[in-house]
């Protein structure tokens, strides 16, 4: 550390990076239970399923989901709850692909299962 | 340079007060009519406030902003205004309340620093945890404002009634300011994000 830097404002900033990152992590609704969330979720995991997972930018322009922004901030959402992954392309590392996780895939085995009792 | 640790209290201490004394004539106009008996809100803003400067400045913050809040209280007509000293022990416990409730949610006892967790960028502080403190401050903070105001003053109004009243606008002020301000983090996320899309946009379609 140099004599110039100010540690009382390295320490504050510190602290308000902490602040911020605690904030973006206060608990929302449930996830799915956000319009569009379920569709997008299924989107990926049929891409995914047959072959081609979806890159990120190819995603954020698909406007039937909606808005730029908002299929950013589901994507960002279905990450945090866990449920897609960011993978980066086999020939192209600076590609993202959004690909489901087991939890996704795990979800869509049950709900096949309760329909599958229900049609019993 | 390092300045003494005398001066670097004395300056968060007066970064505290001048923070309360700035938000507290915008809360009052704003939300003057959730008002229940003086002093006693059904939503009180501020109570998200102190949790922040107790988070960011330690216990300068809560130092700051009890001074902030005793200033205020004798040079307007806001707050409970019941006799001058009362006054003033009612301003200091929101900070101790403040105060005891982090080190309380973060198991930091009295006479331990928060900054070997911020420091070490761990993930001591999310959002469950900043509900959790918002919970605990609410009950310490009620609970010994309420009590103190029937110990020393004159109270007429039913005991469970202001306290009720205080514990849920404590609460739930904290939680509607912190989720106001997680939706301005959003926010300019989102716009950061829009403009370097746009720019990546610009910049592909350019030859």
């Amino acid at each position: 550390m140099t004599d110039k830097q100010n540690p009382n404002l390295l320490d504050l900033y510190l602290r308000f990076r902490w602040l911020v990152d605690g904030l973006k992590t206060l608990p929302s609704a449930d996830v799915l239970s956000i319009p569009n969330v379920e569709f997008l979720l299924a989107d990926i995991t049929q891409a995914w399923k047959s072959g081609e997972p979806y890159p990120i930018n190819k995603l954020l322009d698909r406007q039937e989901i909606g808005h730029f922004n908002t299929v950013r901030k589901r994507i960002h959402q279905l990450k945090d709850a866990g449920l897609v992954a960011l993978q980066g392309s086999a020939t192209d590392s600076r590609v993202k692909l959004v690909v489901p996780t087991e939890k996704a895939l795990r979800y869509f085995e049950e709900y096949a299962a309760v329909i599958r009792q229900v049609g019993k | 340079m390092s300045s003494p640790p005398f001066s670097r209290f004395a300056l968060f201490t007066a970064i505290g007060a001048v923070v309360w004394i700035s938000f507290l004539p915008l809360y009052d106009l704003l939300f003057s009519w959730t008002e229940f008996v003086p002093g006693i809100n059904w939503i009180y803003l501020p109570h998200g406030l102190r949790m922040m400067l107790v988070l960011l400045l330690g216990p300068a913050g809560a130092l700051g902003f009890s001074i902030g809040a005793a200033l205020y209280t004798s040079f307007t007509t806001h707050g409970p205004q019941l006799n001058s000293e009362l006054d003033l022990i009612l301003a200091l416990i929101p900070g101790l309340a403040a105060w005891f409730a982090v080190m309380l949610t973060f198991r930091q006892w009295p006479g331990q620093s928060l900054r070997p967790l911020v420091h070490a960028g761990t993930q001591a502080l999310d959002g469950r945890r900043l509900l959790l403190l918002a919970f605990v401050s609410a009950i310490l903070n009620s609970t010994s404002h309420i009590t103190t105001r029937y110990a020393l003053g004159h109270e007429v109004h039913e005991w469970g009634d202001l306290l009720m009243a205080m514990l849920i606008g404590d609460f739930f002020g904290a939680l509607l300011l912190l989720y106001t301000l997680k939706g301005c983090i959003v926010l300019l996320d989102n716009i950061n994000a829009t403009s370097m899309h746009h720019d990546r946009q610009a910049k592909s379609e350019s030859p």
